[in-house]
């Protein structure tokens, strides 16, 4: 959505006679529980080598403070904090192990806390809130945004005129009159402030979480000292580097052989990808109405990763594996696909024993001896991976073929493979047709305005193929090594830094 | 106060146009200005509450400058130069308010009698010639190669579609120099196809005793790619991944660089460094920390000051200005 001449004057406008006015809560308990928690967490940070079990429960604690300071629902909220994680608090705090004794007291008085504060249910922000909400729609702000989904739920039954929006999504929306915003203004970017399409904001914000914030001028940074510009730029970059190694390396089975180069994607939602860094590598956008790009109606298109930008909303599986492609040829395939997978898998397993045994850089000379003119380290490893399919040249196929004892069938196994080259481009096609039906079909306001949503795209006749649009909030420069099968997977990241 | 003289349609009424589009005219206009008097090139970044019609106005501003300062070639040059084209060569002919595009068929005569030979398509099988003396040569001018890609060559049309508002606008009585002749004011690098719809939107007017003439900004920019071929611009656009994509050939550099938004900027500023630049930032936009980074980098190898040359910013909108 652009904004036409008379909308543009109205953001100057709201920009130089924006009104702030601030409601600060108060709650004794959730104050006191907060207190608990950092009073714990200061304990626990400079200990080497804290139990696993008081580290699990100080998160749990952590995230619990984190999502109720700053979202309208009650607390504990199953959709937030399951049931069975606050049984489990017991249950970690009984096998945990303390430094010291005291510790295992702050522990213990957090965890009773908490369980008053489920017990109790109301929380004061949706109490104000649902003071506010008269007759009118109401826009509510919210900086936190990892539980959007059940907030959507939640919120569409009980305040059903209330208008979900995110930090990133202010920026096409229509002029409005008024903004609610959750939580201490420092938990949002400035621009929310310097750059409003609303002429009021209401902050609503408990009273110990609020900070009194001032904006800084975009061009007014220590002019003189360029040291402090590459202190921004590596913060940026550390922010999410311990997240993406827990991540990365969560799954330890995963063959070594099958990592590649990815970056992470910081998405709506507290969430990140790591898609691969290959100009082969592809992902489906999805353009929604009246896009800046096309400026007509929504599209979806399958474009190289590393043309995406910030703004973009990219297709992830987030229900079943993460190449839908795959299931979708299995599915062009028919009965016969079973039997072409395994028969993929023989000539590719047998191709890892054969690095494994002599090492890639002695199968690339013997490859090339064999005939082979694409055989380099690259090629050699893409050939050994299950997602490459063939190699481009028949000859290059015959060569790898006869080094591994199964020249005789080289004309099979090369017909197998184009057959399930062919099943991969016609899925590819098929799967962008079905999505911009579904694109096409549904109401994409709340992509714009949550910068997420999911469709339901069936494959193989099954619901399993849920997928979900993105909106990307900044890419990465950092490349990892990261294992094949956590690409495309979207994933929590870690956010400590709400907990004040 | 309308300095500009420019007016927008508000539902049944005109209103001067507001102070953030003032300024932004404004800021084109000392940016030209400063390019021209001063031997390094200039860097301008301005911050705004949102991109719309950010780059349309500078641009507007950078020509209104540049047109006050085309030069009157004399007349024994231009014939000079319009002998020295080769058979073939596509020129543009005056004719009143409109032109048409014809081809140098050659020459004739000699001494003060030396007259230009022209061909010009009035039909689908008619052609005729016209001869262009010393004397009447000034209501023909060559054509930029780069810019005849679709060129018709029978078409004879309006050197603007809204004359008056752009005559007015630019200040001259006369709109023929300025529609006859191209010149590199001003780049714009944007990425999407806001810059177009904003450029072409017919939503302004300017105001004389006959009342108010409507027109849009494309009237005074001339972007040659929204132009048909052969058409006399100002301005040219390019998004950032056509830039990056194919080998592109810069001749003359503009005089002006309008990065439009931020991603423009980080992609393709390290291409353009024979500018004067102007940044347009949206404080909204994701990558504007980024592209301030880059700029300020910038910033801390400056080799002169200009803040106090710099139009004075709305509240809301930031601006830093240097020499490189």
């Amino acid at each position: 959505m652009t904004h036409s001449f008379t909308e543009t004057t109205e953001l100057y406008n709201a920009a130089t006679c924006l009104k702030v006015s601030t409601t600060l809560v108060s709650h004794d308990l959730f104050r006191l529980y907060d207190e608990h928690v950092k009073d714990l967490t200061r304990r626990l940070k400079d200990v080497v080598d804290v139990d696993e079990y008081a580290n699990r429960l100080l998160g749990a604690l952590r995230n619990f403070s984190y999502a109720f300071s700053g979202i309208p629902l009650p607390f504990g909220h199953p959709g937030v904090f399951s049931d069975e994680l606050i049984t489990d608090l017991r249950r970690r705090h009984e096998l945990a192990s303390f430094p010291s004794s005291e510790d295992r007291t702050v522990a213990e008085n957090a965890v009773k806390l908490l369980e008053d504060l489920v017990l109790l249910c109301r929380n004061p922000l949706l109490h104000e809130l649902k003071q506010r909400v008269g007759e009118k729609e109401v826009a509510l702000l919210i900086a936190k945004t990892r539980h959007l989904k059940t907030l959507v739920e939640y919120l569409g039954e009980k305040l059903p005129r209330v208008r979900l929006l995110t930090p990133a999504s202010l920026r096409k929306i229509q002029p409005i009159e008024n903004l609610f915003l959750l939580g201490s203004p420092d938990w949002y970017p400035e621009s929310v402030f310097s750059a409003p399409r609303y002429s009021e904001i209401h902050v609503i914000c408990y009273q110990w979480k609020y900070r009194n914030w001032t904006p800084n001028k975009l061009f007014g940074v220590e002019l003189e000292q360029d040291s402090s510009l590459l202190v921004r730029q590596l913060e940026t970059l550390n922010r999410w580097s311990g997240a993406i190694t827990r991540f990365a390396l969560s799954d330890s089975s995963h063959d070594y052989h099958d990592e590649v180069k990815g970056r992470l994607y910081v998405l709506e939602g507290d969430q990140g990808v790591l898609l691969e860094d290959d100009e082969s590598a592809k992902v489906y956008v999805v353009e929604p109405e009246n896009g800046e790009l096309t400026g007509s109606g929504p599209s979806v298109d399958r474009i190289s990763a590393n043309t995406l930008e910030p703004g973009m909303f990219v297709l992830l599986r987030v229900a079943g594996t993460s190449d839908y492609v795959v299931d979708v040829a299995d599915e062009l395939m028919g009965k016969d696909s079973e039997m072409r997978r395994a028969k993929q898998e023989h000539w590719k397993g047998l191709l890892r024993s054969k690095i494994r045994e002599h090492g890639t850089d002695s199968l690339v000379r013997t490859l090339r001896d064999a005939g082979c003119s694409k055989a380099n380290k690259i090629n050699l490893q893409n050939w050994a991976n299950a997602r490459n399919i063939k190699t481009s040249i028949y000859n290059d196929f015959s060569a790898i073929m006869r080094i591994l004892g199964l020249s005789e069938r080289t004309n099979d196994y090369w017909e197998n493979a184009e057959k399930i080259d062919s099943a991969h481009r016609s899925a590819g096609f098929q799967i962008k047709n079905r999505l911009l039906e579904r694109v096409k079909s549904a109401d994409l306001s709340m992509l714009n305005d949550l910068g997420y949503m999911e469709f339901e795209l069936p494959i193989a006749g099954k619901a399993s193929g849920k997928l979900g649009a993105f909106r990307i909030l900044s890419i990465s420069s950092e490349i990892h090594d990261v294992p094949y099968n956590k690409i495309a997977q979207p994933f929590i990241l870690e956010e400590n830094e709400w907990l004040v | 106060m309308n300095e500009i003289g420019l007016y927008f349609q508000s539902k049944t009424t005109y209103t001067t146009v507001p102070e953030w589009s003032q300024f932004l005219i404004n800021l084109g206009r000392l940016s030209s200005q400063l390019s021209q008097s001063a031997k390094r090139k200039t860097r301008i970044g301005v911050a705004l509450p949102t991109q719309s019609f950010a780059a349309a106005f500078v641009a507007v501003g950078v020509v209104l400058d540049a047109s006050q300062r085309m030069k009157s070639t004399s007349v024994v040059d231009h014939f000079e130069a319009l002998l020295r084209l080769k058979r073939g060569s596509r020129v543009r002919i005056l004719e009143g308010d409109a032109c048409r595009i014809g081809t140098i068929a050659g020459q004739e005569g000699e001494g003060d009698s030396r007259r230009i030979k022209v061909r010009i398509s009035k039909g689908r099988k008619s052609c005729g010639f016209e001869w262009f003396y010393f004397g009447n040569c000034d209501g023909i001018q060559p054509v930029d190669e780069s810019s005849t890609n679709g060129m018709a060559k029978r078409k004879r049309h309006k050197l603007s579609k809204n004359e008056i508002f752009a005559s007015t606008l630019l200040g001259i009585d006369n709109i023929s120099d300025f529609g006859m002749v191209s010149t590199s004011d001003c780049l714009v690098v944007t990425q999407s196809n806001r810059f177009e719809r904003e450029v072409k939107e017919q939503f302004l007017a300017v105001r004389d005793e006959g009342g108010f003439h409507r027109g849009c900004l494309q009237d005074v920019i001339r972007v040659k790619e929204y132009l048909p071929g052969g058409h006399a611009y100002h301005t040219s656009v390019l998004t950032s991944k056509e830039m990056l994509e194919r080998e592109f050939d810069w001749g003359k550099p503009a005089t002006i660089t309008v990065f439009d938004g931020a991603l423009c900027f980080l992609k393709t500023s390290h291409l353009i460094v024979d500018s004067s630049w102007i940044l347009l930032l949206d404080k909204s936009a994701p990558c504007t920390n980024d592209a301030v980074n880059i700029f300020m980098q910038e910033y801390l190898k400056r080799t002169g000051d200009i803040d106090s040359d710099l139009p004075k910013a709305p509240k809301g909108v930031e601006i830093l200005g240097f020499l490189r």
